[in-house]
C-alpha cells in the first residue's frame, strides 16, 4: 500500500516505545482500541458497523434495542 | 484506559448505536474518480475478512446469485486464496472504473448503500421487516384482488419479510404461496426448503425447482412431499429462452403441476412449443418477465396508449403488456415484480375488464415489433 505523503507506518511495539505524545489516535474497531489502551493520548474510535450488523456478526443475545437504550458499554 | 470519543461514520450508524451527533458526513468527490469505461466483462465485489463476517455480508446469498456470473473479489481476504486488496488508493480507483457492475458486499439493512457505490452500477437486494413500502404494496395487491405471490430463498430476505408481513397482517392463510427450491443435490435440497417452510410459515402451495437446478432429485422428494401434504403442487421454473427445450422434455417426463417461464409481448419463444405443451398436459403456466426485463416499458416511453387500448379496458401500458398474457389459452399467471404500491394497484387493474382476442393479440404483437 502506498502512503499517502507525511504518513509513516509504525509497528505496535514501537508506538509502546515512544509512550505518549500523539496528538489523537483513531482506532477503527475494538481490538484497535484495546490495543493502545496503554497510551493516555485523547482517541476515537470510528464506528464502522451498525449495532445490530455487529450484534449479528458477534452472535450477541442481548436485542440491539435493549443496548441502545440501555448500556452499550456492557457490550463494548 | 482514559475516556474516548466515539464518532459513526454514517447517519445510518449513528442511529443505530443511539448516537444523535458525532457522525462522520460523506465527503466523496465525485471528480476524485476516474471515468467508468466498464472494460473488464466482469462484477466487483468488495470486502475484507469475509470468512468472519459471512451473514452480514450476505455471503451465501451472493454466491448463488452470481454464481454463474464472472466477478472479481477484492479485499484483504488472507485464507481466500487469490484474493488480494487494492495496492493503494490509485488502483482502488483503477479497479471501480472499469467492472461492469458493482455488488455491494453488505446487508444493505446495515450499510448506507447509497453512499458505497462511486460511478459504477449497483445491485443489491434492499428489504426490511419492518419496511412500510413492502407492507403498503403486499396489502394493496391483496385488497385488490392479487392471491399468488411467488419468492425464491434466492431473493435475499424476500422470504423472511413476505412470512413477517403476511402473518402480521393476517394474510398467510389468504395467499397461494410459491416458492423454489435450488440446489443440485437431493439432501440440500430438503434443507433448503425446509428452511423456507420456517420462514414462510406453512402451508407452501406451490415448490417448484429454480432454474431447473438438480431437477430430477429435487422432484423426487417433491412428489414424495406433495402425497405427504407437505406442499401443495410441484413445478419447475426458468426465464431463459435457452432452457425451453430442457424444460418441455421435463414436461413430458413429469406430471407437473406448474411451470414457470418467461413469455411477454417482448418475448414470445415460449408461445411456439412450451405454452402449447403446457395446455395439453394440463399444466398451468406462471410467467415471468412480464415485461420483458423493462424492455416493453422502454419501447413506448413518452407514447399515448393507442386507440385499441380503450376496447380493453387498459388505461396503462402495464395492464396492456399483463392483458396480452392473461389472454393466452393457456393457463397464464403473470408475476410482475413490484415494490411500490401504485404499481401493485395498476398491475391489479389487468385483473378486471375485457381480455385482447387472437385478432387483438396479433395486432398489440404487431404494435410491439414496430417499436422494439
Amino acid at each position: 500500500m502506498r502512503l499517502p505523503p507525511r504518513v509513516r507506518l509504525l509497528g505496535l511495539s514501537e508506538v509502546f516505545k515512544r509512550g505518549c505524545g500523539y496528538d489523537c489516535i483513531i482506532a477503527h474497531n475494538i481490538a484497535d482500541l484495546l490495543d493502545v489502551k496503554r497510551i493516555s493520548d485523547p482517541r476515537v474510535i470510528f464506528l464502522h458497523t451498525t449495532l445490530e450488523g455487529r450484534a449479528i456478526n458477534e452472535q450477541v443475545q442481548t436485542p440491539p434495542e435493549h443496548i441502545r437504550h440501555n448500556s452499550v458499554s456492557i457490550w463494548l | 484506559m482514559n475516556g474516548g470519543h466515539a464518532m459513526a461514520i454514517s447517519n445510518l450508524k449513528g442511529r443505530s448505536w443511539g448516537m444523535i451527533g458525532d457522525i462522520v458526513r460523506n465527503a466523496v468527490d465525485p471528480r476524485d474518480y476516474l471515468r467508468y469505461d466498464g472494460s473488464e466483462a466482469a462484477g466487483l465485489r468488495m470486502a475484507s475478512e469475509i470468512s468472519k463476517r459471512k451473514h452480514i455480508l450476505l455471503w451465501e446469498f451472493h454466491e448463488q446469485a452470481f454464481g454463474e456470473l464472472p466477478i472479481r473479489l477484492v479485499g484483504r481476504n488472507l485464507d481466500m486464496h487469490g484474493v488480494t486488496a487494492a495496492r493503494d488508493w490509485d488502483d482502488l480507483k483503477h479497479i471501480l472504473s472499469r467492472y461492469r457492475f458493482f455488488v455491494h458486499a453488505a446487508d444493505p439493512r446495515f450499510e448506507d448503500v447509497r453512499r458505497r457505490v462511486a460511478g459504477s452500477f449497483l445491485i443489491t437486494f434492499p428489504a426490511h421487516l419492518e419496511d412500510p413500502r413492502a407492507r403498503e404494496t403486499l396489502e394493496t395487491f391483496h385488497r385488490l384482488g392479487g392471491r399468488v405471490v411467488d419468492t425464491s430463498p434466492n431473493y435475499g430476505n424476500s422470504e423472511q419479510v413476505l412470512g413477517h408481513l403476511l402473518g402480521d397482517a393476517g394474510l398467510r392463510g389468504d395467499v397461494f404461496m410459491a416458492t423454489k427450491v435450488d440446489r443440485e443435490d437431493a439432501a440440500e435440497g430438503v434443507e433448503r426448503m425446509e428452511g423456507s417452510i420456517e420462514r414462510l410459515g406453512p402451508p407452501i402451495d406451490l415448490m417448484q425447482v429454480h432454474n431447473l437446478r438438480g431437477t430430477d432429485a429435487q422432484l423426487e422428494t417433491l412428489f414424495a412431499w406433495k402425497k405427504e401434504g407437505r406442499v401443495g403442487h410441484v413445478g419447475i421454473t426458468t426465464h431463459r429462452v435457452s432452457q425451453h427445450a430442457e424444460m418441455i422434455a421435463f414436461m413430458k417426463k413429469y406430471p407437473l403441476d406448474f411451470v414457470q417461464v418467461n413469455y411477454s409481448l417482448a418475448d414470445r419463444a415460449a408461445a411456439e412449443t412450451l405454452l402449447p405443451l403446457a395446455i395439453d398436459r394440463g399444466i398451468a403456466v406462471l410467467v415471468n418477465r412480464p415485461f420483458g426485463k423493462g424492455q416493453l416499458f422502454d419501447a413506448v416511453k413518452g407514447m399515448v396508449l393507442p386507440d385499441w387500448s380503450r376496447e380493453i379496458n387498459c388505461d396503462s401500458w402495464g395492464q396492456l403488456f399483463l392483458k396480452y398474457i392473461i389472454a393466452h389459452p393457456a393457463a397464464t399467471i403473470p408475476i410482475p415484480g413490484t415494490s411500490k404500491p401504485h404499481h401493485a394497484a395498476d398491475n391489479a387493474r389487468a385483473m378486471r375488464g375485457r381480455l385482447p382476442d387472437k385478432e387483438l393479440r396479433r395486432e398489440m404483437e404487431r404494435f410491439m415489433d414496430r417499436l422494439l
